[in-house]
């Protein structure tokens, strides 16, 4: 038994690291469902359903498509709804289909997509190797047993390089030096990035014969801004001193 | 040296400044005794060959002297500019120091040391605004404009502290809400946003949307230019009665760009709202040189109730700011003056 989540609006449940679009479904063990506070949030919003249910791994469920949707990368566009391999189609085209389902499957539909990092990534492709052989291999022989000539042998490079190009054409484009991040980590990133700042911007010896427009204002609200931002402060440390 | 060891026979020297860094306005605040002062510069530059010296001192123009050329800087750069049929040049492009221009950081530099004057001591405290990273371009480098501005500021003589654009918006005008409301900084170059609880920051964000940007899909939509749009705007539009269409198409940015920051809140919010508490309803401010437009309030206040069902923050009341070009400033201003009470 799984948590099956379907979700009605747009919404973010970050404890589970799901960030889901009007349509998607995401499944997540039971456990972690009941201990997710994001989760009963958006429940109660009505931005999601929650089943408690079987999963059928076999068949990928599909939901009524959102009235807007943003527009997925091509390969996914290209990929059949159904995993049907076409037996008339050549052996070229009975890879790359398979390469894209398998992409669209462990990479595009993955929770939090944007967080994978390069190492993820790596990893993602060692993964989706071993499964597209195996797709591979049970398109060919059944190719195979439909029309008598012998299939053609897998070439490995040649496959590494279409699933390259399929992960490549399903993620985002890589920030900085080739990590793909979260959003909200892009920040702390770049604030971590070495920084080269030039010296001797404001140069004392230029010439200028500038006269700003200058205004004069009651300074009563900010008088009284800063005296209740004072009082604020002693208040709160007065509580800190008391606690 | 604070204010209560300056002797009394003497005017009291008042400690610290604010200055809002603006795609449109460079602006400082200082405490006077008569008051605060504001000084403000326009943010942009238009350079000529050196030959037209003597026919700008006769007009009595801004200018700095830079090797062979003049450069003339602030609102006379726009009035040159049509007299010379050249365009105007920027120092900041949407919020962030503009990569392209090479003479920018120098011209900056000038602006900035005219406008914040000499520091009263050395290291008087400057509280800088900084925008906060856009959370639609995240090309965009906040880091890099944050130190860019900080050594300008340290290289004027003050001790230079950065604080957010829209965070600042709350300290000036959010006093009697405890320091606490959702802040809307509607700019030229982009729209800054800040939520706050007791001067706890709980969110801040910018989108790479402002009055340039309503411009210029303004001008595009009615095939005129970026420039007559802006000058349409700035003679006096009233957005709740537009007349003809170029009026109205740039009313139909100006309805974009408010759902377009209330989107946004609603979906930066939900990435905070488990950790954040939400204690008591909180006011809007509205302010920046694009929420100028007239009706601009009673604009907002319509789109915002379009929006009212799905945002997730309780709003006591949706106001402007009493001074919106000068509010940031005034925020930054009540900021520094803090760092004093120590």
């Amino acid at each position: 038994m799984e948590t099956q989540i379907i979700c009605c609006e747009p919404c973010e449940i970050p404890d589970l690291s799901l960030n889901l679009h009007r349509g998607e479904e995401a499944w997540v063990a039971n456990v972690l469902a009941k201990s997710s506070k994001d989760l009963k949030r958006v429940v109660a919003m009505g931005h999601v359903r929650v089943y408690q249910r079987m999963r059928d791994k076999k068949k990928a469920r599909r939901h009524a498509p959102p009235s807007y949707q943003r527009l997925k990368p091509q390969v996914r566009t290209q990929t059949p709804a159904a995993p049907v391999v076409p037996v008339a189609a050549p052996e070229q085209v009975i890879v790359e289909k398979i390469v894209e389902r398998v992409v669209v499957e462990k990479v595009i539909e993955a929770p939090n997509t944007e967080a994978l990092t390069a190492q993820i990534k790596r990893d993602l492709l060692g993964e989706m190797a071993g499964t597209i052989e195996a797709a591979v291999a049970a398109a060919m022989a059944l190719q195979a047993s439909q029309a008598p000539q012998a299939p053609p042998a897998l070439d490995a490079a040649a496959m590494a390089a279409i699933v390259q190009q399929a992960v490549a054409a399903a993620l985002p484009a890589p920030v900085g030096g080739g990590v793909v991040v979260a959003p909200s980590r892009r920040r702390e990133d770049t604030e971590e990035a070495p920084l080269y700042l030039p010296t001797g911007i404001v140069d004392k010896n230029t010439k200028a014969e500038i006269s700003v427009q200058s205004e004069s204002k009651g300074s009563g609200e900010l008088d009284e801004a800063t005296k209740l931002l004072r009082e604020m402060k002693r208040r709160k440390t007065q509580t800190d001193k008391d606690k | 040296m604070s204010e209560n060891e300056t002797p009394a026979a003497v005017a009291p020297v008042l400690m610290g400044v604010g200055l809002d860094m603006g795609t449109m306005n460079i602006v400082a605040a200082r405490r006077q005794p008569s008051g605060v002062v504001t000084k403000r510069i326009r943010d942009a530059f238009l350079d000529l060959p050196a030959e037209h010296r003597r026919m700008l001192k006769l007009s009595n123009v801004n200018y700095i002297k830079k090797d062979d050329d003049i450069i003339i800087v602030g609102d006379a750069a726009y009035e040159m500019a049509n007299v010379f049929g050249r365009e105007v040049r920027r120092p900041l492009a949407a919020g962030l120091i503009s990569a392209g221009e090479i003479d920018a950081l120098e011209i900056l530099g000038v602006m900035v040391r005219e406008v914040l004057g000499d520091p009263a001591t050395e290291n008087e405290i400057c509280v800088f605004s900084v925008p906060a990273a856009p959370v639609d371009d995240p090309t965009k480098d906040v880091v890099y404009h944050r130190g860019i501005l900080e050594r300008i500021v340290n290289e004027c003589g003050y001790k230079a502290i950065p604080s957010n654009e829209a965070l600042a918006i709350i300290y000036a005008e959010c006093g009697k809400d405890q320091f606490s409301g959702i802040a809307f900084s509607f700019g030229s170059g982009m729209t800054n946003v800040a939520l706050a609880i007791r001067t706890v920051e709980g969110l801040s964000f910018s989108v790479g949307r402002g009055g340039d940007w309503i411009d210029a899909g303004a001008a595009k939509s009615v095939g005129a230019t970026q420039a007559r749009m802006c000058s349409i705007k700035e003679k006096g539009l009233n957005l709740m009665k537009p007349i003809g269409r170029e009026q109205e198409a740039l009313v139909v940015y100006y309805k974009n760009l408010i759902e377009y920051a209330l989107d946004n809140v609603v979906k930066e919010f939900q990435k905070i709202s488990a950790k954040f508490d939400m204690p008591f309803p909180v006011p809007i401010v509205v302010s920046g040189g694009t929420s100028k437009a007239e009706g601009f309030l009673d604009f907002f206040k319509e789109v915002f109730e379009s929006k009212k069902r799905k945002f997730p923050i309780e709003v006591s009341v949706i106001r402007a700011a009493t001074e919106p070009l000068d509010a940031v400033a005034r925020g930054l201003l009540v900021q520094a003056v803090q760092e004093y009470d120590e």
